[in-house]
């Protein structure tokens, strides 16, 4: 009972992803250190339809989760590997931060969950047309040393 | 303030001091002085019944408890410790009790940073009680098949008995056949009722808090109709002030209970015993 509140949520959800399964084009990879500590998860996803910008590629996303999950979001990145790239979006920038404004304390919700994040990640890059990474790309991948939860993203462009 | 109710008031405060540095012996003395200056201060019976539980002296500390809600029956912390006391002593009905009432009154005193605490006791309570009773069922049952066998076994025994009399040898082994048949028969059907026991650990999906994912307790509802456990809600409103799933704004005083999702999720735990660290 004294477990903090993202130990049993976690918990709950790992058991309703060997119930369930996952849908379509996301895996489960690992679901944390040991029972004990599963704050930190690995998750593949693919983009189901032909967009070739995506086309026959895998991408991996690192789930933290903080001690108040889900009062407070997952801090989610794409993890660079040699058979795992970095996906190609103007919200993606090139060290594998996202900026997605669910993933923010702003626009977080409690009723989120490991699942429908990496469903709105795979619908974000399913909906993207545009081979390009976000404005400052470079000069934020060299300069940035906060973690992706600390960085104030201006979502000013919600139709990518 | 009189000179007995300073002086009350002083050594209450050194009881304090070492409460904070868990020496809950020298504690206890402190309050107990304090009260022989001021028989009436309801702090130090409060106080004095939290190094008593520490002190495992549960009795005493109940009374103490007792003292505190003779003088002020809403006093949160006494219903707690009281109940806390009743736990450990094994008495879960009372225990639970008093663990509901302090629930009631942090909701009612809007002490939302004893809400989990309480809630989570609550649980505790409601979940050895339901054990208890379902050891006390299973126990039952046991003794209750086992009586049955001894009767269908004697039974058996005075059926072969006669035939070993009277009957042939053939008549003696179709006796003891049947004999051993209807005991299979009845230890099946014992089986069976007990296999009952252990399927079906569901739980319906509009019983669970969508932030915790446990079953509530004590559900509140938001301006779009959507319900959620009290706690949860509360600490994520307290943090971003939107409803979760519309994301319009919403205040603490918007959260209205759920009076018959929280009947219906009480029935079920009251069933489903096992649901509370589902």
């Amino acid at each position: 009972m004294s477990a903090g509140m993202s130990g049993r949520r976690l918990m709950k959800e790992l058991g309703k992803i060997h119930n369930d399964g996952l849908p379509p084009g996301i895996e489960l990879v690992s679901s944390g250190e040991s029972e004990a500590d599963n704050s930190d998860w690995l998750l593949d996803i693919r983009v189901l339809d032909d967009n070739p910008l995506y086309k026959d590629q895998v991408y991996r996303l690192r789930f933290r989760f903080p001690k108040a999950y889900p009062i407070e979001p997952p801090e989610v990145t794409f993890e660079n590997r040699p058979d795992r790239p970095i996906p190609m979006h103007p919200h993606v920038y090139s060290n594998g931060i996202i900026c997605l404004d669910l993933l923010g304390s702003q626009g977080w919700s409690p009723v989120q969950s490991a699942q429908s994040v990496c469903m709105s990640i795979q619908s974000m890059l399913t909906s993207n047309n545009k081979n390009e990474r976000p404005e400052g790309d470079e000069q934020f991948v060299k300069m940035n040393k906060s973690r992706p939860r600390d960085i104030q993203f201006l979502y000013d462009d919600n139709t990518v | 303030m009189s000179d007995n109710g300073a002086r009350a008031e002083r050594l209450r405060q050194d009881g304090n001091d070492h409460f904070r540095r868990r020496n809950y012996t020298a504690a206890e003395a402190c309050y107990s002085q304090a009260l022989v200056q001021d028989p009436n201060m309801t702090a130090a019976y409060a106080n004095r019944a939290m190094c008593r539980f520490f002190l495992t002296s549960h009795d005493a500390s109940i009374t103490d408890c007792d003292a505190v809600l003779a003088r002020d029956p809403n006093y949160l912390k006494a219903h707690y410790y009281k109940s806390k006391n009743l736990l450990a002593l094994g008495n879960v009905d009372e225990a639970s009790t008093h663990a509901l009432l302090a629930y009631e009154a942090c909701v009612a005193q809007g002490a939302d940073t004893s809400l989990k605490m309480t809630k989570e006791h609550l649980l505790v309570c409601r979940k050895e009680r339901w054990d208890v009773k379902e050891r006390r069922r299973r126990h039952a049952a046991r003794a209750f098949e086992r009586e049955m066998l001894g009767v269908l076994e004697r039974e058996i025994e005075r059926d072969v008995l006669e035939a070993a009399e009277g009957g042939s040898e053939a008549e003696l082994a179709a006796v003891r056949e049947e004999g051993n048949k209807r005991l299979a028969d009845l230890r099946d059907v014992f089986e069976r009722a007990r296999a009952k026991d252990d399927v079906k650990r569901e739980v319906p999906e509009w019983l669970i808090d969508d932030i915790t994912y446990n079953v509530m307790l004590d559900p509140v509802m938001t301006p779009s109709g959507r319900s959620y456990e009290r706690e949860s809600i509360t600490k994520f409103v307290e943090k971003a002030g939107t409803d979760p799933t519309t994301r319009e704004p919403l205040s603490k005083s918007d959260l209205k209970p759920n009076r018959v999702l929280k009947d219906a999720c009480s029935w079920f735990l009251d069933e489903n015993g096992w649901a509370y660290d589902w």
